[in-house]
C-alpha cells in the first residue's frame, strides 16, 4: 500500500483530525486526516482507491478493537470524526457520481424520546464508513420517516429509543413504515431494547452496538 | 398542599465523582488516556459556567408501603413500583419526594457541540450531564436527611421511576405533588423530563425504617447506571 494511504488508515484509526487537533497526544505536531487526504489527491491518488484502501481501513482496524474491547466509544467518535474530515474532501467526488455512496439510511430516535446521543453515535459511524445518513433528529413521528422515504425510496430505516415508554412506539412506527414500503429494512437500537423485542415488533435488526450494525450493513450490501 | 422546599445549590457544593464519569466512558479502572482527560477536565470547568442547578422535595406525611403487592402509597396516590422497592420502604410512614436538574442551558450545550462537529466532546458533556444530575440528587437527599433528622425520623435509600423493576410511566403520578414547573422541571407525554438531565424519586421516611442498598442482583437491567453486577 502507498505509504500515504498507511499513514491516512492510521490517522483514521487513532483519531488525528487534522494538524491542529490536540488527540492522540503522540501525534501532535503531524498531519492528520484532514491534510493526508488533501495530499492524496494531489498526488492524483483515485478517490475511490483513497476511500477503500486506506479510510476503510482505518474504520476498520478501530471498529475491531472496539468489538473486542479495546478501544471505546470516544475512540469510535474521534476516528469518525477524522473520517468525516478526509470525507470533506471526497464529497465532490461523490456529488459528481464519479464515485457513490453505499446508500441512503434515515435514522430518527421515535415519538415521545429526545435521547439522542446513542442516534448521533450511530449517525457518525455509518458517515464514517460511507453511508448517506438523513438525521430526522429525536421525538420523530412515524409520518416523518414514511414522508422521508417517499424522497429516499430505497433507503434503510433506524430507530432509536431509550425509555421503555417510547420503546412502544417502535412497533407504531415500525409498521407504519412496512405499511406503506414492506420491502424497507427497519433496524432498532436503544439500551432497553433486546432482540426478542425486535421480533416482537417485526423489525428487521436489533444490534447492542454500532460497530456491529455498520458490518452488518456492509454484508448486506455486498448481498444485493 | 404538602410543605415544600426549593434550593439552587452552587456547582462547588456538589460531590461530582470524576471516576464515574470514567467509567460510563468506558474505562472502568480510571485508566483513561491522557488526551481525553484533558478534553474531560476542560469541559468540567467550561460546565460550572453551564449548570444551573435546582432541586428541591416535597414532605407527605402519610405513606406505606405492601411488599407483598410490590405497591407503595404516598399521601393516597398508589404506585405501583415492583417489590425490589417497595420491600426496603415497608416500614416507611411518610415520604419525601424531590425533583433535581442541571438546568435547560446545559441541554443545549450538548446537542450543539455533538451537531457542530465534535462527537467526542458531546458525548462527554452528556456523561458529564448525567453524573452532574446524580449529584444533585445527592445533595437534595443530603437535605432530605437533615430534614428528617431534625424530626426524629431515618430515611431510606433513594428509589427512582425506571429503575429498580418501577416503570418510568409512573414518573406521572411523582409530578403531581409538585406545582407546575417545580425548579424549571416539566414532563412529557412520555414522561421523559425536560430539561433532559434531571432527576426525581421518592425516600422513605419513618422513625424505624433503615437505609438499604440497591439490590443489584435482584434486577437484569444491565443498561442501569447502578448496576453493580456489570
Amino acid at each position: 500500500m502507498d505509504i500515504i494511504l498507511e499513514k491516512l488508515a492510521l490517522a483514521i484509526e487513532r483519531g488525528k483530525v487534522n494538524l491542529d487537533s490536540p488527540y492522540p497526544p503522540d501525534l501532535k505536531g503531524e498531519i492528520g486526516a484532514d491534510e493526508l487526504t488533501k495530499k492524496a489527491l494531489e498526488e492524483g491518488i483515485a478517490p475511490d482507491s483513497i476511500l477503500n484502501n486506506s479510510l476503510m481501513i482505518g474504520m476498520g482496524k478501530i471498529g475491531d478493537k472496539f468489538e473486542e474491547g479495546k478501544a471505546f466509544i470516544p475512540d469510535m467518535l474521534i476516528a469518525a470524526k477524522a473520517m468525516n474530515a478526509a470525507m470533506a474532501h471526497l464529497k465532490p467526488y461523490f456529488e459528481s457520481g464519479e464515485m457513490e455512496l453505499k446508500g441512503d439510511f434515515i435514522i430518527g430516535t421515535v415519538a415521545g424520546d429526545l435521547h439522542d446521543i446513542g442516534k448521533n453515535i450511530v449517525r457518525m459511524v455509518l458517515t464514517g464508513n460511507g453511508w448517506n445518513v438523513i438525521d430526522l433528529g429525536s421525538d420523530v413521528k412515524a409520518e416523518k420517516y414514511v414522508e422521508t422515504l417517499k424522497k429516499y425510496p430505497n433507503a434503510m430505516v433506524g430507530i432509536s429509543a431509550l425509555l421503555t415508554t417510547t420503546m412502544m412506539q417502535m412497533e407504531f412506527t415500525t409498521k407504519a413504515i412496512k405499511e406503506v414500503s414492506p420491502d424497507t429494512k427497519v433496524f432498532v437500537g436503544g439500551a432497553p431494547l433486546s432482540k426478542e423485542f425486535n421480533d416482537k415488533i417485526g423489525a428487521d435488526g436489533y444490534f447492542p452496538d454500532p460497530n456491529k450494525f455498520s458490518k452488518f450493513l456492509a454484508n448486506l450490501e455486498m448481498m444485493e | 398542599m404538602y410543605q415544600s422546599f426549593h434550593y439552587s445549590p452552587k456547582f462547588d457544593e456538589l460531590k461530582i465523582r470524576m471516576k464515574n464519569i470514567i467509567a460510563t466512558m468506558g474505562y472502568p479502572a480510571g485508566d483513561i488516556p491522557d488526551g481525553y482527560n484533558q478534553i474531560l477536565m476542560e469541559l468540567f470547568e467550561k460546565a460550572k459556567g453551564i449548570v444551573s442547578p435546582q432541586c428541591g422535595f416535597v414532605i407527605v406525611p402519610q405513606g406505606s408501603s405492601s411488599s407483598s403487592n410490590g405497591t407503595v402509597t404516598i399521601g393516597g396516590v398508589k404506585f405501583k413500583t415492583d417489590k425490589i422497592v417497595s420491600s426496603p420502604l415497608k416500614k416507611m410512614s411518610g415520604s419525601a419526594l424531590f425533583l433535581g436538574t442541571v438546568g435547560a442551558e446545559f441541554d443545549e450545550w450538548s446537542k450543539v457541540t455533538f451537531n457542530a462537529g465534535d462527537p467526542l466532546a458531546g458525548y462527554i458533556i452528556d456523561i458529564l450531564g448525567s453524573e452532574i444530575a446524580e449529584s444533585i440528587a445527592d445533595w437534595v437527599t443530603d437535605k432530605i436527611n437533615l430534614y428528617a433528622s431534625e424530626n426524629g425520623m431515618k430515611c431510606s435509600n433513594r428509589y427512582s421511576a425506571g429503575y429498580c423493576g418501577w416503570s418510568v410511566a409512573e414518573q406521572q403520578k411523582i409530578f403531581k405533588f409538585f406545582p407546575e414547573n417545580f425548579c424549571g422541571i416539566s414532563l412529557m407525554e412520555s414522561s421523559l423530563m425536560k430539561p433532559h438531565k434531571s432527576v426525581s424519586g421518592i425516600i422513605g421516611i419513618s422513625s424505624d425504617i433503615k437505609w438499604k442498598d440497591y439490590p443489584c442482583e435482584a434486577c437484569n437491567v444491565n443498561h442501569c447506571y447502578k448496576n453493580r453486577n456489570v
